[in-house]
């Protein structure tokens, strides 16, 4: 196992590599070339001239290349047109909103999206199962942002159940160790802090969640179905083994495997549901940061989310990839 | 739980006017088993021979309960040890099922279940009626593979399906069968996903087992070769009724049912002459008449006359304790085969 794990991280390295090739190309073929596109409107020849000076744009292309490759292991993403704040540091201030909130999703789409899709297959043609799939189609139809506004409306404005705003109530005061909220009441003991981050998370959550669950519904739903009719269930049936065991050993780790995929798979809806829903419920995180970003053309911060992304992706691929290998020998690599 | 089946007289098990009739929204009813009759003593191995269709496959599913819940209607009665399991509550089925009656599948490969280790597979029998603890479950499953011939059982046991050959998945099937020495045991084609010199080990393990268990043997096989190698009486089906019943040499050498006679002829035999074609039974098992209208064999029969549409045929006993459902069986026949080659 410990081979396989290395393996995939050492496969890591040219997926990186190609793409730091092609955010340096991307950057260089920008109309204007870079210094036009970091200036913007502002750009004046002599400007223009001190940029490519500083961003040693003169240099021949493979030293360029090197010295970007070179800031990138140092973790330099460069500075943002906007804020003036390196990028990174504007990253690990937002990424935990966004860690927050796909976090929340996630356990939502999955928590509830597996249960749900099992019973409806076990009680096929039922009610609950028609409903199941009826409202699965809704909710994969429903584009994210118009969902978002929905539920604000309601339960924010409307019943004034949750709070629309924000990651945390103003003036709560809350004391900040890691950023992600909840996790720095329950540290702290500030009980109320924490509940008061939750409860901000629970409308962007369902939002973002939305997609992922109804697939994550079907693909349960679909597999179980499979499942149900293979052979080996019907051997374990035949052994007289109780209910709980046809059902969690036989069943449900099969049935889970095409799952597990899928939720690899729709880390990136996650990331990309989060960007929007984060600005509907102007929610501090990457998603409103990279928003704001693509609206003023702030290539240092998009270039560093490109590859943040990418890293991210790839990591949850693995993971899933790991959890896929624990629950599938027949992957295994000998 | 602890629901134990009397020893008594009698047969162990004895299936009279089973039915089974699949009824799915918006399709057209199958009676796949329509009123099959035959027992099974205790140590006694049967065979239910036929082609694909007969019901053969339907009838061990009903008796054991593993048909789906919804859309199959099962009628008639399966006495086992004096109680009728079509009768009895799902839960109770479920403790007697692995415990008093096992079965063995036809493709082991996918009648394993790919992620999970053999030796689970083997220990969940063990310790669900068996009352084991897990370690002596283990000792015993290593035990148990031993016995039915997989070399390493230790090492068997920690790897999965896939990594084993498929003899091996067979047999690790029949130790899960065997595990609880149930009184009755049901292989479905056991022999038909496998290499024919790895079918010939499989049966004998399993003549093996049965005679060293004293576990009775349902043999269900579309191979009447396999058959003339162990069963003590064979039950010819088609379209869901037996259609013949007899002492395996009786029937094998005199066999009184056209159907029979067909499938006998329907073996390749190494002393025929070079270049002369192999019998066929013409038509398909599709081409069945509703027994309501006359005998099913009818539009496949070379026997057929005009009696046969009047009316399903009377199962008819003979004097060497054989019975068959025709009007006009074949009774001259000697040996279609010679009896010392079937039975070898």
């Amino acid at each position: 196992m410990a081979r396989f794990i290395v393996r995939r991280l050492l496969q890591l390295i040219p997926t990186l590599a190609a793409l730091s090739v092609l955010l340096f190309i991307w950057l260089r073929a920008l109309p204007g070339g870079p210094e036009a596109a970091l200036l913007g409107e502002r750009a004046t020849p002599e400007t223009q001239a001190a940029i490519r000076e500083r961003l040693g744009l003169d240099e021949p292309i493979l030293g360029q290349y090197a010295a970007y490759v070179r800031q990138l292991l140092q973790l330099d993403f460069g500075t943002s047109t906007q804020t003036r704040q390196p990028v990174l540091e504007e990253f690990l201030n937002r990424f935990p909103g966004t860690i927050e909130l796909t976090a929340t999703a996630m356990v939502i789409a999955v928590g509830v999206g597996i249960p749900l899709g099992y019973f409806a297959a076990r009680r096929r043609g039922s009610l609950l199962d028609n409903l199941t799939v009826g409202g699965s189609m809704v909710g994969i139809c429903t584009p994210i942002f118009f969902l978002a506004f929905v539920l604000k409306w309601i339960f924010g404005e409307n019943l004034g159940w949750l709070p629309t705003i924000g990651r945390q109530s103003p003036g709560a005061g809350a004391t900040h160790i890691t950023n992600l909220f909840v996790l720095d009441g329950i540290i702290t003991r500030e009980w109320d802090a924490a509940w008061d981050a939750f409860l901000h998370l629970l409308l962007p959550g369902i939002a973002v969640a939305s997609i992922p669950f109804a697939i994550i519904v079907r693909m349960t739903r679909a597999s179980v179905l499979e499942v149900l009719g293979e052979d080996y269930v019907r051997t374990a049936e035949s052994k007289g083994l109780t209910h709980r065991v046809v059902r969690g050993r036989h069943v449900l780790r099969n049935a889970l495997l095409p799952v597990v995929t899928a939720i690899g798979v729709l880390t990136g809806a996650l990331l990309s549901g989060a960007v929007l829903t984060e600005t509907v419920f102007a929610f501090n995180g990457i998603g409103l940061f990279v928003y704001e970003a693509i609206r003023n053309a702030d290539y240092p911060v998009l270039m560093g989310f490109i590859m943040f992304i990418a890293f991210t992706f790839v990591m949850v691929n693995l993971l899933v990839d790991i959890s896929y290998s624990i629950i599938d020998p027949r992957v295994r690599v000998n | 739980m602890t629901m134990v089946v009397e020893r008594q007289a009698g047969p162990l098990l004895e299936v009279s006017d089973l039915s089974v009739v699949f009824r799915r929204r918006g399709q057209r009813e199958v009676r796949a088993v329509d009123g099959i009759s035959f027992t099974v003593d205790s140590g006694e191995v049967v065979g239910l021979v036929g082609e694909s269709g007969c019901g053969k496959s339907v009838t061990a599913l009903a008796v054991t309960g593993l048909l789906p819940p919804r859309g199959v209607e099962v009628g008639g009665q399966a006495r086992f040890g004096g109680t009728d399991l079509l009768a009895l509550d799902p839960r109770t089925r479920r403790d007697l099922r692995g415990r008093e009656l096992a079965m063995v599948f036809q493709d082991p490969i996918s009648s394993l279940n790919p992620v999970v280790p053999i030796g689970v597979q083997v220990t969940e029998v063990l310790t669900r009626h068996r009352e084991m603890s897990l370690r002596a479950a283990k000792v015993e499953a290593a035990g148990l593979l031993d016995r039915v011939g997989i070399p390493d059982p230790q090492r068997r046991l920690r790897e999965y399906p896939h990594q084993l050959s498929g003899g091996m998945r067979q047999r690790a099937l029949i130790a899960m069968a065997v595990a609880c020495q149930p009184r009755l045991l049901i292989a479905d084609e056991p022999t038909t996903a496998l290499d024919v010199t790895i079918q010939a080990q499989i049966l004998e393990l399993l003549k093996e087992l049965v005679r060293e268990l004293n576990t009775a043997l349902i043999m269900i096989t579309h191979d009447l070769g396999v058959v003339a190698g162990m069963c003590d009486r064979i039950n010819v089906l088609y379209a869901g009724k037996v259609v013949e019943s007899a002492e395996r040499r009786a029937l094998f050498a005199a066999p009184h049912h056209p159907y029979t006679v067909g499938l006998l002829k329907s073996i390749p035999r190494l002393d025929a002459a070079r270049g002369e074609p192999l019998h066929a039974i013409p038509g398909s098992v599709r081409d069945v008449l509703p027994w309501q209208e006359g005998c099913a064999f009818t539009p496949r029969c070379p026997r057929r006359v005009e009696q046969c549409l009047d009316g399903p045929p009377e199962l008819t006993p003979a004097a060497d304790g054989r019975a068959y459902r025709c009007v006009n069986p074949d009774l001259t026949t000697g040996p279609v085969r010679p009896a010392a080659t079937a039975a070898s």
